[in-house]
């Protein structure tokens, strides 16, 4: 799961608008996040094939997307895998300054 | 360039030629920038041509996607981050525009992901229109040739030549623009620098030309 997919999935874990993800996750941190519309489409079309996420329902032309269980699912290994990396890193470095 | 000066309602158009945007894809945004800002809009791309229209002069950033037929969803997101549609070509390209300073139109991790889209999408063109080019070369150059050497009827002779010369052109022209876009963009994903690419397309170009100029002037008596 690459960061894009990471961050649209959390981002769906309420029913939203697609944009609202975009404008969300810039709110949250423009300078490290950013996912531009077209990176956007693409990926929430391929989280809906894969069964992670689900359109709801619709806002005239706009989709209305939320996350499915399948999709919390491999958020929550993704994050426990996330944890287990970032873990890692911070015993190496604590390892290193003593 | 070629300039047509038409009734008052219509804007005064020109044509410039593509450099292909699969092999100049960064050339040809960055002539579409400066047009734009000497006064010139991209209207539509009709083949290898860019078909521009008078305009009032814009700072602009363009930016190329590749999408095989999105709905309109995908063009309300981008005009929403402020990346306006300018025209699509099949449905699978699509070509926007934004003022300076707009946030890409892709995450800096996805420009892989543009293309290995773009070569998915010409990777089944390019296969059959090859398997196609190299089953008419193999027919051409081993049954209809020596059944044509075998003939006494000179005009007939001809006349074959011609519509298999024609067949072959119009079969080679199909395998151009569908497999050598996909070998551009296979080459990019392989990180073979873009002027290399474009230098190893424009000797292929060169090559073919060659090939179909000799093959036509060898049926010239």
């Amino acid at each position: 799961m690459n960061d894009s997919q990471f961050y649209i999935l959390a981002a769906l874990v309420v029913p939203r608008h697609g944009y609202a993800v975009m404008q969300m996750l810039m709110e949250v941190d423009s300078q490290t996040i950013h996912i531009g519309p077209a990176t956007l489409y693409t990926t929430l079309r391929q989280l809906v094939e894969a069964g992670l996420l689900k359109r709801c329902a619709s806002d005239g032309t706009s989709k209305i997307y939320v996350i499915t269980a399948e999709g919390r699912n491999r958020l929550n290994d993704e994050i426990t895998r996330k944890r287990a990396m970032v873990d890692f890193a911070l015993q190496a470095l604590d390892q290193h300054e003593q | 360039m070629s300039n047509s000066l038409s009734q008052k309602s219509l804007p005064i158009t020109r044509r410039e030629l593509s450099s292909g945007l699969a092999f100049a894809e960064e050339y040809d945004l960055q002539r579409l920038c400066k047009w734009a800002a000497e006064g010139w809009r991209l209207v539509k791309i009709n083949g290898m041509f860019m078909v521009l229209e008078q305009a009032t002069p814009e700072q602009v950033n363009f930016a190329i996607d590749y999408q095989d037929t999105p709905d309109s969803e995908y063009f309300e997101m981008c005009a929403a981050a402020g990346w306006q549609h300018v025209t699509s070509i099949e449905s699978h390209i699509h070509l926007f525009k934004s003022v300076l300073g707009t946030a890409a139109i892709f995450s800096a991790t996805d420009a892989t992901t543009k293309y290995q889209r773009a070569a998915h999408m010409f990777a089944k063109p390019a296969l059959w229109s090859s398997v196609g080019l190299m089953v008419s070369l193999v027919l051409l150059f081993g049954v209809v040739q020596p059944w044509l050497m075998a003939q006494q009827d000179t005009m007939m002779v001809m006349i074959v030549e011609i519509i298999a010369a024609i067949i072959i052109v119009v079969i080679a022209t199909l395998s151009i623009f569908t497999a050598f876009p996909w070998a551009a963009y296979r080459l990019r994903l392989a990180g073979i620098p873009v002027r290399t690419n474009k230098l190893i397309f424009g000797l292929l170009f060169g090559i073919c030309g060659a090939v179909v100029g000799y093959y036509m002037g060898s049926m010239i008596p």
